[in-house]
């Protein structure tokens, strides 16, 4: 992704824009930076994240907007669904997996819990985490993204590695022409990689 | 990834603020189970001492809890003196994940009063980057703590892997194991 970070004029901007006023302290002027960067599946919506950096941790937000409306990604469907209920999806077979990247990073699972688009399992997080064996056995059973459009319901059939809940499951998913993305099949024929399946469960 | 300062990009930004900005957008960030979450997680926090303690030192400064819709690091921002934890607006109740991040934002408060004060962005980055390891490096043994005297938990197998999953596994079993600070800021840097 291409960030730019905003001269100070529009990083103001942008700040009065967002902050609310329950929440007006988290955001300042002179401590904070945002970024934009543009999504290839957008028309006119980039994503902007604005970082406050006098917390430490520093902690960020992220918003999809038009540089007008701006839409708090939090977690849930309902700010990505609103931005492509605007027209403003443009999906093709060369960018339908980085929108996947872009929802299943927003979204997670149902229960909210982290979903990984693994494109190439390289770039899979935790990566050095991983043991001899689960190393092995990740590049061992990887398989290739596959992008089917079908014309009559004007929808892509995307065949792809999730990486869920400490497994990677091969997953069959479909993605509408407004971005609605129904997981059609998992094969549940991979490996655990990891041992920690309980990290997001209720407690 | 690369980052830029500004370009033409901006344009659609003046286009759209004109050149007094705009309020346009009610966002709201807070989480709709915020309470009942920050219920459940002083509740485990008072299964250990190191817990307790936090709760105490939160109840005594009177700092707020934000529970956000989000993903992201928790803290304490100390401009609004608000501790800060961040969880998804699908999730409707704590966990374990979120329990670690708990911890880490208390200790984020307790650390501004112990002399681990947030340093200011515009000073040396050396010195800025230096103080930004020291909190973390705290943080992350407290929560460490945390976890290791909740072994008789019911939740502590879920505490445990969470732990693993933010790759904090190696610094836990120095802790349990009775290392040194030093010894434990040596595996933290090694990553």
């Amino acid at each position: 992704m291409h960030w730019q970070r905003l001269d100070r004029d529009n990083t103001i901007k942008v700040i009065d824009s967002v902050k609310s006023d329950e929440n007006a302290g988290m955001f300042s002027h002179t401590t904070s930076e945002v970024k934009q960067a543009r999504l290839s599946f957008y028309k006119e919506n980039s994503l902007y994240k604005v970082t406050n950096f006098a917390s430490l941790p520093s902690f960020t937000f992220e918003f999809l907007s038009d540089g007008k409306f701006f839409h708090y990604l939090d977690g849930t469907e309902t700010p990505i669904y609103t931005v492509n209920d605007k027209g403003q999806l443009t999906l093709d077979a060369h960018n339908v997996l980085d929108y996947l990247d872009f929802y299943f990073g927003q979204v997670g699972n149902e229960d909210g819990d982290d979903v990984i688009v693994i494109t190439n399992p390289h770039d899979m997080p935790s990566l050095d985490s991983l043991n001899m064996w689960a190393h092995d056995s990740l590049f061992n059973n990887f398989k290739a993204p596959e992008v089917h459009y079908d014309k009559d319901y004007d929808m892509y059939e995307v065949e792809v590695d999730l990486y869920i809940q400490s497994q990677i499951v091969r997953t069959k998913l479909q993605i509408s022409a407004k971005g609605r993305v129904q997981i059609k099949e998992q094969k549940k024929e991979t490996q655990q990689v990891m041992v920690t399946p309980a990290a997001e469960q209720p407690i | 990834m690369n980052i830029e300062t500004d370009s033409n990009d901006t344009k659609t930004l003046n286009d759209a603020f004109g050149s007094k900005g705009t309020k346009m957008n009610s966002i709201s960030f807070s989480h709709p189970y915020a309470e009942s979450i920050i219920d459940r997680a002083k509740e485990l926090m008072s299964e250990s001492d190191a817990g307790r303690a936090l709760i105490r030192a939160q109840e005594l400064k009177k700092a707020p809890i934000h529970v956000l819709k989000g993903d992201g690091e928790s803290g304490y921002n100390p401009q609004s003196k608000v501790i800060y934890v961040p969880i998804s607006g699908k999730k409707d109740r704590l966990d374990a994940k979120t329990f670690i991040l708990f911890v880490k934002a208390f200790r984020a408060l307790e650390q501004e009063y112990m002399g681990l004060e947030t340093p200011d962005p515009s000073m040396d980055v050396i010195k800025y980057a230096g103080i930004l390891h020291a909190k973390n490096v705290d943080s992350i043994i407290y929560a460490c703590k945390v976890v290791c005297e909740m072994q008789s938990s019911k939740v502590f197998s879920n505490l445990l892997d969470a732990i693993e999953t933010f790759g904090y596994i190696e610094l836990y079993k120095g802790y349990e194991s009775k290392a040194t600070f030093d010894e434990l800021y040596d595996i933290y840097s090694k990553g």
